[in-house]
């Protein structure tokens, strides 16, 4: 009976346990709002700040754990706008149409190329925990070198009519689609 | 160096602080909104990398955490307290302070420079001076000859005749400038000597013109006595026809004769003694020197009705030499005389006054025959100057005037034009006074 126990604990461990970094998604929860300020998005926003998190039903703790972190950064709003958060499946994308930054998990490749044709037909900003989505047309993550930075596909950013901010372009490592 | 560059430096180096601290600003900014704290590090590395004059950057958060902290403040010899620059670290979106980034620039890279610049200076300066005394040398040396012509011709008399330079055979400027000057030198000795001869020329022409004037007054001075012998001569001619001649008659007319002849001998001896050149200094009264002057020449005013009104302000005498003094009165009354007749005035007097002061005389000689013309005041004394018509005046007399006025007598002749008449000032100082009072 112990045996069963451990074996179905080290399979719902193996099932559920998360995969992301918290060092990187603790970056991720300070970078995503200020992304939006430093961008042309920001020209879009009325009253709040709508993030959404696409994930697998897998990821649901870990998005939560990024919603939370965004919410201990910016407790008390930012620059007088609220933040709202919204945890969404893939198959969920069609509520993500009011959002100004869309944040991927991992998870298909297929999946990717749905976000990235999403992003690009709302014009809306699209952010990956895994920088290897960028050569699939996702616009932004963080590289992990000797120091973290931004990590931005200017061609995405090009393509979707996004405009960034020269700083933030500036502290960030840039990729090039044809290179 | 001048603290207007100091204080350029200090400026440049505060904008190079401003100007780092401008670029930081808003890059650190934002890599402490993103949490990108190594980011932060190895930016600022790279700046102090890239800035060797940085010694000091710190970058602290607003709860005092050092968030970057590079010292080398120990390779600083002093402190300078304006080379701290610090700024305040602001989040782009929120405004709120965040960090302070503080850093210090080293002095060493303008000090250097400024010590090499003085360096510099001192060399430039140092070259220069070697230079100018280098310059100066060979300017001397090139100049060697025209300095001592300088001083030759500052020491060149024409009448010693004591130039001794001769030409050089130079073609530069050097040489041109000391023969030129060697040449002129020589066109003066020639045109002194040219001068002399004119001198001795005019002097002889001056003697000729009194030497006429004398035989002109011998004539009228003779002309009476000479009347006189003839008349006794024919009187006794007459007797002796007449068989009336008798002993005490003969008598008689020889001692008339006799007196006439003396009378004449006397007349000749007088203008003889006038014209003689006598170059000793003699003490001498000028009214008495004049009156005889007039006692010899006197007939020739009286005839013409000329008028001579000698004056003095006492009786004095002055010591100098009275012929030349008579030579140049008589030069001035025959000028007024002439200019009197010719224009046939009726106010014919010609006032002589004679003043002696302490040390000589000043004699003033005036008539009212209308004064010298003004374009001739200047250079009445040059020789060859001349008032009168060309047949009557030769510019001789007065040019000659002046020059034994000045020259023998060591004194001073000026003219002006005074109350309707010419002026004549004669000023003569007592030349040989040695053991005895000047009159």
């Amino acid at each position: 009976m112990m045996k069963i126990v451990v074996i179905l604990f080290m399979i719902k461990s193996l099932l559920y346990s998360s995969e992301y970094s918290d060092v990187k998604i603790a970056i991720f929860a300070k970078i995503l709002p200020r992304v939006i300020l430093m961008s042309s998005q920001k020209e879009r926003i009325v009253d709040s700040l709508n993030i959404c998190l696409i994930r697998d039903e897998l990821d649901s703790s870990s998005a939560k754990l990024l919603a939370d972190k965004i919410y201990v950064n910016y407790p008390k709003s930012l620059l007088k706008k609220d933040i709202n958060i919204e945890s969404v499946t893939f198959n969920e994308l069609d509520k993500c149409k009011s959002a100004h930054l869309l944040f991927m998990f991992d998870t298909r490749e297929e999946l990717v190329s749905r976000v990235v044709d999403f992003s690009n037909s709302y014009g809306v900003l699209s952010a990956a925990y895994n920088d290897n989505y960028l050569e699939s047309g996702l616009q932004l993550s963080i590289f992990i070198g000797r120091k973290v930075t931004p990590y931005i596909n200017i061609s995405a950013i090009n393509r979707s009519n996004i405009e960034l901010d020269n700083l933030l372009l500036r502290i960030s490592k840039i990729y090039y689609e044809n290179r | 160096m001048s603290e207007e560059i100091k204080e350029r430096f200090r400026e440049s180096q505060k904008s190079h602080a401003t100007l780092l601290l401008n670029t930081l600003s808003p890059i650190i900014s934002l890599n402490i909104s993103l949490g990108l704290d190594d980011a932060n590090r190895e930016y600022l590395d790279e700046i102090k990398s890239q800035n060797s004059i940085i010694l000091l950057l710190q970058l602290q958060s607003d709860q005092n955490k050092t968030l970057y902290n590079y010292n080398n403040m120990q390779a600083n010899k002093k402190i300078i307290e304006n080379n701290f620059f610090q700024r305040e670290i602001f989040d782009s979106v929120t405004h709120a302070k965040i960090a302070t980034l503080k850093i210090y620039i080293s002095n060493t890279p303008y000090e250097v420079l400024l010590e090499k610049n003085k360096q510099s200076n001192i060399e430039v300066f140092a070259a220069s001076f070697l230079l100018l005394i280098i310059f100066i040398f060979f300017l001397k040396r090139e100049f060697r000859p025209l300095s001592h012509l300088a001083e030759e011709i500052a020491k060149y008399d024409p009448r010693k005749n004591n130039f001794t330079t001769n030409r050089v055979k130079r073609d530069d400027e050097i040489g041109v400038i000391h023969n030129a000057i060697v040449s002129m030198v020589e066109r003066i000795e020639s045109a002194a000597d040219e001068n002399e001869k004119t001198n001795i020329l005019l002097a002889q022409q001056s003697k000729m013109a009194s030497l006429g004037e004398m035989l002109a007054s011998i004539s009228h001075q003779w002309k009476q006595p000479l009347s006189i012998i003839s008349s006794i001569t024919i009187k006794l001619k007459l007797e002796c026809e007449l068989d009336k001649l008798e002993k005490s008659g003969i008598e008689t007319s020889t001692t008339k004769i006799a007196k006439q002849l003396t009378y004449m001998t006397q007349t000749l001896s007088d203008f003889s003694n006038f014209f003689k050149p006598n170059k000793k200094i003699t003490s001498f009264s000028v009214k008495e020197a004049i009156e005889g002057l007039l006692f010899i020449f006197g007939k020739e005013y009286e005839l013409k009705n000329i008028i001579i009104n000698i004056s003095e302000n006492r009786a004095g005498r002055v010591d100098n030499y009275v012929n030349e003094l008579q030579q140049v009165v008589l030069n001035i009354l025959n000028n007024a005389r002439d200019v009197i007749v010719e224009k046939e005035l009726e106010n014919r007097n010609i006032d002589i006054d004679i003043r002696y002061f302490s040390e000589g005389v000043e004699i003033k000689i005036k008539d009212y025959a209308g004064g010298i013309s003004t374009k001739y005041l200047d250079t009445i004394f040059d020789a060859y100057v001349t008032t009168k018509k060309e047949e009557k005046g030769t510019g001789i007399g007065l040019y000659m005037s002046k020059r034994l006025v000045e020259e023998s007598m060591h004194g001073n002749i000026s003219v002006k034009n005074v109350d309707g008449g010419a002026e004549f000032t004669i000023i003569l100082p007592s030349i040989v006074s040695q053991g005895r009072e000047s009159l």
